[in-house]
C-alpha cells in the first residue's frame, strides 16, 4: 500500500542528493577554473591600471580584495555570500556582480534565445519542405549549413553591418532602438543555427517517411504535405528538440562574438573583458550562471521530450 | 506661392536648427568608464578622458604641465607642498570646489586605489584654508604638478550615492559597457555653449569604423589604419591622424648571456630600420627616444639605422658570420622576440623585426604572448616588444624611474647601471621643469649608449569625424578625447 509513496520519497531524496552533489561540483568548478588561468588578478589589473606591481602593491590589492585568505576560506565565504544573494564585486571596477549580470542578461538572452528560436522555426520550415522534396529548400538548408561551417561569424557580422547599416541604411545597428539593435545579431545567430538544424529535421522526417505507418497514411489518400505534417513531422520535431537541448547551452554566454561586434553589452562580452583582467568574481559568477542554465535546460528539455515522445516514457 | 514655400522652408530650418544643435554629438570609442567612482580601477582616467572629471593639474596640447583646478603650488620641503586652488570653480551641482572637499575625496582615493599610491606612496591631504591644500607624500614629491596630474587624482565630490565632478560635462545617464550620456555642466567656465554628448563604446574597432561610415557616430576615435581608405571615401567624413604618446619599443633581456654584452644590444638597436616599421604600420614616426615628439623633453633626431655598423659590432663581440649564421664558440646567436595581441601593431611589426635581425645572421624565433605581464615578470624572452605611455603626467621622470632604474619593478630588461641611476637621482632633487628636461636628455643619452631598450616608433592614431565634428583636433592620446573644443560645426 505504501510502496509507491515510499518509492516516490526515495526518488525525491535521490534527486535532492544528486542535485546537491551537482550544485556543489558546479560551484567548485566555477570557483577553481578562473584560478587555474595563468596570472593573478592583482598583477593583471595593476598592470592594466599602469601601476607598478611591486610586491607591496600586489599585497595591498590582494588583501583589499580578500584574496589573501586560504582558498577554502575564500570558497566558503563566496558560497555564504551567494546564499545571501550577494554575488560579489568586480575586481576591475567595483561593480556588483549580481547587478551587472542582471543588467546584461536581457541583451544576451534576446540575441541567444531569440536567434535560436528564429533558427529553430527556419529549421522546421526548411527541414519539412526539404523532406517533402522541395529542391530550393534542400539547397538553402545545405547552403546555410555550409555557410555556418565556412564563414566566421565575425566576418559575416561585419558584412551584414556594412550591407544593411552602411550601404542600404535600412537599420541603425548601433544607435537604433532596442529592437533595431538586436535585429541583425539575432538574425546572425539564427542563420548560423538554422542550416544544421534543418538538415537534422529533414533527415529524421525522411526516416519516418520510410516507415509503414507513413506509407499507410499516404495510401489512405493524404497529400504528401499533410502526411509529412501529420505523421513524419513529429519525428523531425522531436529530433529538433533534442538538438536544441545541446544548442541551448550557448544561449547564455555563447554569443560573445556578436555581442562584441554589435557593441551589445551582454554577459558574454563582459566575460571576455573579465578573462583579460582575471576578474575572478565575475568569472566565477558567470560560470555558475552558465552551469545553472545548462542544468535547467537539461531538466526542461528532458521533461518536454518525455511528454512528446511516448518511447521515452517508463 | 513660391514666397509661401520659401517662408515655410525658412521656418522649418529655423525650427530644425535648434533641434540639430540639441542633438548630442556621438563619440564612438573602444572603451568607456567601468563606473562613475574615480576611486575604483581606472574610472578616474576614463572620466577625465570623457570630459567629465578634471584634476588639479593637467598636461596641455604642447605636452606641458599646467594648473587645471589649481592656481599654483609652493614647495615646503622634499615631501610637502602647498597647492592653492582657483577661486570660483564649482562642482556640477553648483557647490564650490574647496580644499576641504578635495582633501576628503582624495584621501578616500588614496586609500582605495593603488594607482594613487604608485608615485609618492600614501599621500595625505589637509585643507589649510578654503583654497589652500597641504599635500604630503610618504615619499619625496619632486613635482606636485606631475603627481596631481596623474589620472588617479581626478577631483570629485560624493553626495550620497551620487558622484559629482567639475568637468565641462556632467553625467546625465550611464549604461555599463555601452554608453554615457553627458549634458553641459552649466557651472563650468566653458559649459554654457557646449552641446550634449553621448560617449558610446564599440569593443571592436572595425565595427566602430563601420558606425562612422553609417553616420551613427560623429567622432570615431582610433579607427584601424586599414579602414582609412573606405572612410575617406565616405560622404562628409574627414580622417585626422595624430601622433600619440604610447611609444613602441623592445626590451632586451640583459640577463641572457648574449644580450649581457652591450655591443650585441647596440647592434640590435642599429639593425632596426624604423622607417620600414612606419611603412609597415601605414603611419607613425621613427622614434627619437623614449618620448613622443609632443613633449618638450623629447629627442630631436631619429634613432639611426646602420646595418654595416651593427654587423661590425657583432664581429667585435665575437659573433662571427658562418654559413649565414652568427656563431661564437660554435653556438649560434639565437633570440626569441615576443609581442602581445592586445597591441596588434606590435604583432604586425614582429616579422619586420625578425627579417632585419635574420639579415644580420641572428636566428630569430617569434612568439605572441597572451599574458604579457607574466612574460615580463618571468623574463621569459630575449626581446619583448612593448607599448608604453612614457609621460602620462607630462613629466620625464616617470618612464626611466619605473622602467630603467636598477631594480625598478617594471625594469623588464633587468638592466642595472649605477651611471644611469645616478643621473635619475637628479629627478628627486630638481623640481624645475626645464632642469628636469635636461636630466631626461642626459639619462636618455646614457640609455642609448647602454641599449637595454630599442625605441621603435611613435605611432599615429586615426580619428574619423563627421561634418558636425569637423573642427575637432585630436591630441593627447586617449587621455583627453571629449574636450570643450568639441562643438558642432555651424
Amino acid at each position: 500500500m505504501f510502496g509507491p509513496i515510499c518509492g516516490r520519497r526515495d526518488d525525491l531524496l535521490r534527486h535532492a542528493a544528486l542535485s546537491a552533489v551537482l550544485l556543489t561540483a558546479l560551484a567548485l568548478v566555477s570557483f577553481a577554473l578562473p584560478r587555474a588561468l595563468p596570472g593573478h588578478p592583482a598583477e593583471t589589473i595593476l598592470f592594466r591600471l599602469g601601476v607598478v606591481p611591486t610586491p607591496e602593491a600586489v599585497r595591498a590589492f590582494t588583501e583589499q580584495a580578500g584574496l589573501d585568505r586560504p582558498l577554502i576560506a575564500q570558497f566558503v565565504a563566496w558560497i555564504g555570500r551567494l546564499a545571501a544573494g550577494d554575488w560579489g564585486q568586480s575586481l576591475r571596477g567595483g561593480e556588483q556582480v549580481a547587478a551587472g549580470l542582471l543588467e546584461r542578461l536581457p541583451a544576451s538572452l534576446a540575441i541567444g534565445a531569440g536567434g535560436l528560436a528564429l533558427g529553430a522555426a527556419m529549421a522546421l520550415a526548411l527541414g519539412f519542405a526539404a523532406a517533402a522534396g522541395n529542391r530550393p529548400a534542400e539547397s538553402v538548408s545545405r547552403g546555410l549549413a555550409f555557410f555556418a561551417q565556412a564563414v566566421p561569424a565575425f566576418v559575416a557580422g561585419l558584412a551584414a553591418i556594412h550591407v544593411f547599416g552602411v550601404e542600404l541604411r535600412w537599420i541603425r545597428p548601433f544607435g537604433g532602438g532596442p529592437l533595431e539593435r538586436v535585429l541583425l545579431p539575432t538574425a546572425l545567430v539564427a542563420l548560423y543555427s538554422a542550416g544544421a538544424l534543418a538538415r537534422l529535421v529533414a533527415l529524421e522526417t525522411r526516416r519516418a517517411m520510410a516507415m509503414p505507418f507513413f506509407v499507410a497514411a499516404r495510401a489512405k489518400g493524404l497529400s504528401l504535405g499533410a502526411a509529412v505534417r501529420g505523421h513524419a513531422g513529429p519525428f523531425g520535431a522531436i529530433a529538433l528538440l533534442a538538438a536544441l537541448r545541446v544548442e541551448a547551452a550557448w544561449v547564455v554566454g555563447g554569443t560573445a562574438v556578436v555581442e562584441v561586434l554589435f557593441a551589445t553589452p551582454g554577459i558574454s562580452a563582459w566575460m571576455v573583458d573579465a578573462i583579460g583582467d582575471r576578474d575572478w568574481p565575475v568569472l566565477q559568477a558567470y560560470l555558475l550562471l552558465v552551469g545553472l542554465w545548462l542544468i535547467a535546460v537539461e531538466a526542461l528539455s528532458s521533461m518536454a521530450l518525455t511528454r512528446l515522445d511516448p518511447r521515452r516514457r517508463p | 506661392m513660391i514666397r509661401r514655400s520659401l517662408l515655410a522652408a525658412a521656418a522649418a530650418i529655423a525650427l530644425a536648427s535648434p533641434a540639430l544643435a540639441r542633438d548630442p554629438l556621438v563619440v564612438g570609442q573602444t572603451f568607456i568608464a567601468a563606473g562613475l567612482d574615480p576611486a575604483r580601477g581606472s574610472a578616474g582616467w576614463a572620466l577625465v578622458s570623457h570630459g567629465v572629471a578634471e584634476k588639479l593639474f593637467t598636461v596641455n596640447q604642447r605636452g606641458r604641465l599646467e594648473p587645471q583646478l589649481a592656481e599654483a603650488a609652493t614647495r615646503i620641503d622634499e615631501r610637502t607642498w602647498t597647492v592653492t586652488l582657483k577661486a570660483g570653480r564649482k562642482f556640477s551641482d553648483g557647490t564650490p570646489v574647496t580644499a576641504r572637499a578635495i582633501a576628503e575625496t582624495l584621501a578616500r582615493t588614496v586609500t582605495e586605489n593603488a594607482a594613487a599610491r604608485a608615485s609618492a606612496g600614501t599621500v595625505t591631504f589637509e585643507a589649510t584654508g578654503d583654497l589652500a591644500l597641504r599635500v604630503q607624500g610618504e615619499r619625496a614629491i619632486p613635482s606636485v604638478a606631475a603627481l596631481l596630474a596623474e589620472w588617479a587624482f581626478a577631483i570629485y565630490r560624493r553626495d550620497g550615492d551620487r558622484t559629482l565632478y567639475t568637468g565641462p560635462w556632467a553625467v546625465e545617464s550611464y549604461e555599463a559597457d555601452r554608453r554615457l550620456k553627458l549634458v553641459p555642466n552649466a557651472h563650468h567656465p566653458a559649459g554654457g555653449g557646449l552641446p550634449p554628448v553621448e560617449v558610446r563604446r564599440f569593443p571592436d574597432a572595425q565595427a566602430l569604423a563601420l558606425a562612422a561610415q553609417a553616420g551613427e557616430v560623429d567622432l570615431a576615435f582610433n579607427v584601424p589604419a586599414e579602414t582609412l581608405p573606405r572612410l575617406q571615401r565616405g560622404d562628409g567624413i574627414t580622417v585626422k591622424s595624430f601622433p600619440v604618446s604610447y611609444q613602441y619599443m623592445a626590451w632586451l633581456n640583459t640577463t641572457r648571456p648574449a644580450l649581457a654584452d652591450v655591443r650585441v644590444r647596440r647592434a640590435i638597436d642599429l639593425a632596426i630600420d624604423r622607417a620600414e616599421l612606419v611603412k609597415t604600420l601605414g603611419g607613425g614616426m621613427p622614434a627619437t627616444g623614449a618620448y613622443a615628439p609632443e613633449f618638450p623633453f623629447s629627442g630631436k633626431a631619429a634613432r639611426p639605422f646602420d646595418a654595416a655598423r651593427a654587423a661590425a659590432l657583432l664581429d667585435e663581440a665575437g659573433w662571427r658570420l658562418e654559413g649565414g649564421v652568427r656563431r661564437k664558440d660554435g653556438a649560434a646567436l639565437r633570440l626569441e622576440v615576443v609581442a602581445y595581441p592586445q597591441r596588434p601593431d606590435l604583432v604586425t611589426m614582429l616579422p619586420v623585426v625578425r627579417a632585419r635581425l635574420t639579415a644580420l645572421g641572428i636566428e630569430v624565433a617569434t612568439r605572441v604572448s597572451e599574458n604579457v605581464s607574466v612574460t615580463a615578470k618571468e623574463g621569459s624572452f630575449d626581446m619583448l616588444m612593448w607599448a608604453q605611455h612614457t609621460a602620462p603626467a607630462g613629466d620625464p621622470a616617470f618612464f626611466p624611474n619605473l622602467f630603467l632604474r636598477s631594480g625598478a619593478a617594471n625594469n623588464h630588461a633587468r638592466f642595472a647601471d649605477p651611471g644611469l641611476d645616478a643621473l635619475l637621482d637628479g629627478f628627486g632633487r630638481e623640481s624645475d621643469a626645464e632642469r628636469r628636461a635636461e636630466i631626461a636628455a642626459r639619462a636618455e643619452q646614457r640609455v642609448f649608449e647602454m641599449a637595454p631598450v630599442v625605441y621603435l616608433l611613435t605611432p599615429v592614431w586615426h580619428v574619423a569625424v563627421s561634418r558636425r565634428a569637423a573642427a575637432y583636433t585630436p591630441w593627447g592620446s586617449d587621455y583627453h578625447i571629449v574636450r570643450p573644443d568639441l562643438r558642432p560645426a555651424r
